[in-house]
């Protein structure tokens, strides 16, 4: 019982705060008093409204309209305790003299304070003060509105509504608001900003809340809601929308504890952060005067951490115990700081650090960095393929590198590799060329009997990968806006000065149909081509050979024919020897020994500079001796399908290794390489008078033929035409084969 | 005086008996020494007779060896490659397991080349007219070694030249081919990949090609299948194997 008397006394008073506050009650039209006010206030400001003819009257009773203001006047005729109500009724007026209306008649206090109400400033031209509405310790120019409607609750916040159509402005303690298409600003009773949330119009502006100065773009959301549950990182977020650029980084102004997230709305929303710097995915928030991200694509590269990362766009090497990317636009250069882990990076196509071709369906990935630090560079202005330097802070480092189809791992104390299997329907990934160290933070190689030795490990644009100790990295030769060819064609290869392993500065050329240039070799060769363009290189031919070809352009068939038409180069393969080149067809690439001609023809070439001479001579000198070229031989056929007139045989015959070499001094210095190289079976019977080949010859003229092949075999042997260990095994290991 | 005369005669018979045996080991020695330099004589008149004979089958070891070695070496070590294999090329990792064979293994397969072929070197011998040989198979023993190829083939011949009858049994030869090295770094190639089944350990391969001055090249057929070519150029030789992966 007792209880509920305390608690009856309470709700009374309760009630005669609330209901005793409000004291009039301000209509567009109508000043109305409430119960508030009591006989004495009502009938002293009704006294005073007819007396000063504010309101229409008869015998002092209000009958019209209240038009007006109370003047000075009337205000010292009012009652003490209507003063301040009415001074704000007046100042009421003073907005709908203006243009405003009263949307919900405003509750004022004894005090004058506007308890709630909704005023719409919508049509008011100019600026209102609205500062003591607010809350009666603003200075009124505290807080400026025009163009928005002001609804003031109970609970003595103040929200401003911005609407579509209608321009409006809020300036609050300075910090201004505009360029508004619609939205809410929320002050509490202090005219402290407690929360915000608006759309952007055309033009954007910059803003302040939580003591950030930031730039909304365009159609940009901003929302900010300190309080909210759901509030990311940073409390103020910006969403952005279409293609946007700030117009200014975010400023912490003083006594700032937020942050800001930069968000994209949608799939084709963009965001230059910078004049270099592009966000077009995920989200980036600000904090400390510094950007960070989980998840987010800057420029191409898109980075994924659960850890969060903090970015750089001036390209520094900031502090190796945090996690960080840093951009560097102008010199094509990114780092990755893992000094903790970093889940993922992905270089897209068109990204400035890594040429990822999308044509090819190129991948470039990055995954599961820890404990290392990542140099990614782009080397084209130098002609080289792109550098990946793999820095390890500790043994354990570890990470995933993945180009197409090749994955290397490093984890602690090995290098590996896999292919990475299993793409089933979609189409096969294909690698971007890249050379990659694995070094200490020193600079020296981690792996290897040597640390300041060169090793790295080169993928090509084939998901091929092979390793090297040259100085010199791969690139084209020719610079050009085309991707690297790769000149790998081993998984594995070790650096071997001079011994002819390398062929180092050739260049390979794919055409396809049109004859347009194609850039990787598995465009237009299948793997089996591959392999025995590979062969070729490697095994069918002289270092000296190897050295004279620096150019390979294949061909498409069909393009291949077209040439051929109408240039008689273009029939069979071809060496353009003074241009150390070899065009050949993408089938002949398959026909082994193809290669081996046609390297010897611009070997040839660089005799030339010095003893060609006595090569075609000494030569042409001892063909002469038994039958010389095409005067004495009857040969018939067109280009690379030459045949003996007198039996349609294409071998060797008449000092010749085929037909077609007995055509000219040239073409038979070419097949005698080629055979040589590729057939030392077919040699070696050539030069044994014993031999199954000379049983339909008589007897007297087998020695002579077959020391003629001996002599121009050794010879061709001393100009580097044949292979030393061809050589060798012509002249003396391979069994002659005879009848038991 | 009696007593003299015994002990006198007993003198006179040692010495005579003492100069008999002198005379008796005298004439023996020098027969033993004529029929021991008769024996020598003839030895060393055999050991002249055969020893174009030896060089020549021992070169022809030697050089059907090395076929062998070449030849077991492009098939994964094999003169006949296993059923796991592709094409010509054995698997050396299937299924998670290795299945590299033993050097044993590899071994046994090159004498067994040597001893196929040895035949289409020897040819019955018909550059030794003058002489009539009768052979037995030969029974090779290969051991790799790390720098070497050494072979010992059991190759028993009778010669017959008139009247006078040799024989010949045992050859020696060797190749300088690096087997064993290669063999050993393949060892560490399989092992480490019996421990990582889905990966290859580059750096590894790396450090086995500095140490051994080796060249590794590997080639894939297909996803899971790597084609390794294990390449010397210190002799030239090459070793080849297949690597599944799941």
């Amino acid at each position: 019982m007792r209880k509920t008397i305390i608690y009856l006394i309470l709700v009374l008073l309760l009630t005669n705060i609330v209901y005793a506050n409000p004291i009039i009650s301000i209509g567009t039209k109508a000043l109305n008093f409430l119960p508030g006010a009591g006989p004495q206030i009502t009938q002293g400001i009704e006294y005073v409204m007819c007396a000063y003819t504010i309101a229409t009257c008869i015998q002092g009773k209000i009958t019209g309209e209240i038009t007006g203001k109370f003047s000075q006047t009337a205000m010292n005729a009012l009652p003490k305790d209507a003063v301040k109500a009415i001074s704000t009724y007046n100042q009421v007026r003073g907005y709908v003299d203006q243009g405003a209306s009263i949307a919900k008649d405003l509750q004022v206090n004894k005090n004058g304070q506007i308890e709630s109400g909704q005023i719409n400033f919508q049509n008011n031209k100019e600026t209102n003060n609205v500062g003591k509405i607010i809350n009666p310790n603003l200075k009124a120019e505290d807080i400026k509105v025009k163009g928005i409607i002001l609804n003031k609750k109970e609970d003595g916040s103040t929200t401003f509504t911005f609407q579509s159509g209608k321009v409006g402005e809020v300036t609050i303690k300075g910090r201004e608001f505009k360029n508004i298409e619609k939205g809410n600003i929320v002050l509490d009773k202090n005219g402290e900003i407690s929360s915000a949330a608006f759309y952007t119009d055309k033009k954007g502006g910059i803003y302040n809340l939580g003591n950030i100065e930031f730039n909304a773009p365009p159609s940009s959301i901003v929302e900010y809601s300190p309080k909210s549950k759901t509030a990311k990182e940073g409390l103020i977020i910006v969403q952005i929308s279409g293609k946007q650029k700030l117009s200014t980084l975010p400023k912490l102004t003083k006594g700032s504890k937020t942050g800001i997230t930069f968000s994209l709305g949608d799939q084709n929303a963009n965001l230059d952060l910078t004049e270099n710097i592009k966000l077009t995915n995920g989200d980036l928030f600000f904090r400390d005067e510094k950007f960070y991200t989980h998840s987010a694509t800057i420029n191409k590269v898109r980075i994924k951490s659960e850890k969060e990362i903090l970015l750089d766009f001036e390209g520094k090497t900031l502090d190796e115990k945090q996690n960080y990317v840093s951009f560097d636009v102008p010199n094509k250069k990114i780092i990755i700081n893992a000094p903790d882990k970093i889940n993922s990076i992905e270089f897209q196509p068109g990204n400035e650090f890594i040429r990822v071709d999308k044509r090819f369906n190129d991948v470039v990935k990055i995954e599961n960095t820890a404990h290392a630090r990542l140099e990614l560079t782009n080397r084209q202005k130098d002609d080289l393929i792109d550098s990946l330097d793999v820095i390890s802070y500790t043994e354990d480092s570890s990470t995933s590198i993945i180009s197409g189809k090749i994955n290397i791992l490093k984890n602690g104390n090995a290098v590996r590799s896999k292919i990475i299997k299993n793409y089933g329907k979609e189409r096969e990934p294909n690698s971007a060329a890249m050379s990659v160290k694995f070094l200490d933070p020193a600079g020296n190689n981690i792996f290897g009997d040597d640390p300041k030795s060169a090793l790295k490990y080169i993928v090509s644009s084939d998901n091929e990968i092979s390793l090297t100790e040259e100085l010199k990295d791969y690139g084209p030769s020719n610079i050009g806006n085309r991707p690297p060819l790769s000149e790998r064609f081993s998984m594995n290869y070790q650096y071997c000065q001079g011994c002819g392993q390398a062929t180092t500065g050739l260049n390979i050329e794919i055409r396809g149909g049109d004859g347009k240039e194609l850039t990787y070799l598995s465009e237009l060769l299948n793997n089996r081509e591959k392999r025995a363009l590979l062969k070729s290189l490697k095994y069918d031919m002289t270092m000296q050979e190897k050295d004279a070809v620096h150019k390979i352009v294949i061909y498409n068939d069909a393009n291949w024919r077209d040439l051929g038409k109408e240039d008689d180069r273009y029939k069979g393969a071809d060496a353009f020897s003074e241009d150390h080149e070899i065009h050949i067809s993408k089938s002949q690439i398959s026909n082994r020994g193809v290669l081996t001609h046609e390297a010897a023809h611009a070997r040839l070439y660089d005799l030339n500079k010095e003893d060609q001479k006595d090569v075609k001579e000494y030569l042409t000198e001892l063909q002469n001796q038994v039958q010389p070229y095409s005067t004495n031989i009857k040969i018939e056929g067109t280009h690379g399908n030459k045949r003996w007139a007198d039996n349609g045989f294409s071998g060797p015959a008449s000092g010749c290794t085929t037909a077609y070499g007995c055509d000219n001094v040239l073409e038979d210095i070419s097949e005698f390489s080629r055979v040589a190289n590729t057939r030392p079976e077919v040699m070696k019977r050539l030069i044994t008078k014993e031999s199954d080949y000379y049983e339909t010859v008589q007897e007297k003229d087998k020695e002579s033929w077959a020391k003629l092949y001996r002599k121009k075999l050794s010879f061709l042997y001393s100009k580097g035409f044949i292979k030393p260990e061809m050589y060798k095994k012509i002249t003396e290991e391979i069994p002659v084969v005879t009848q038991l | 005086m009696r007593k003299k005369g015994q002990v006198s005669l007993f003198i006179i018979l040692g010495i005579i008996i003492i100069i008999t045996t002198s005379i008796v080991i005298i004439v023996k020695n020098n027969e033993i020494k004529g029929i021991y330099n008769e024996k020598v004589k003839g030895y060393i008149n055999s050991e002249i007779q055969l020893t174009p004979l030896k060089s020549f089958v021992e070169s022809c070891i030697e050089k059907i060896g090395y076929d062998s070695i070449v030849y077991v070496g492009k098939q994964g070590g094999y003169y006949n490659p296993p059923n796991n294999s592709i094409g010509n090329t054995p698997y050396y990792f299937i299924n998670n397991k290795s299945t590299m064979p033993s050097k044993i293994t590899i071994e046994k397969e090159i004498s067994k080349y040597l001893d196929d072929q040895l035949f289409f070197c020897t040819r019955n011998f018909i550059d030794f007219p003058e002489l009539s040989i009768i052979q037995e198979p030969s029974i090779t023993k290969t051991t790799i070694l790390d720098n070497k190829i050494v072979f010992n083939t059991k190759y028993n011949l009778k010669i017959f030249k008139g009247d006078s009858e040799y024989s010949l049994n045992n050859f020696n030869s060797e190749s300088n081919i690096r087997l064993g090295v290669i063999y050993n770094s393949i060892s560490e190639i399989i092992k480490d990949q019996t421990n990582n089944t889905d990966s290859i350990c580059i750096s590894c391969i790396n450090n086995l090609i500095n140490k051994n001055k080796i060249y590794i090249q590997i080639d894939n057929i297909d996803d899971q299948t790597m084609i390794f070519t294990v390449i010397d150029n210190n002799p030239s030789y090459e070793f080849i194997f297949a690597n599944k992966y799941e």
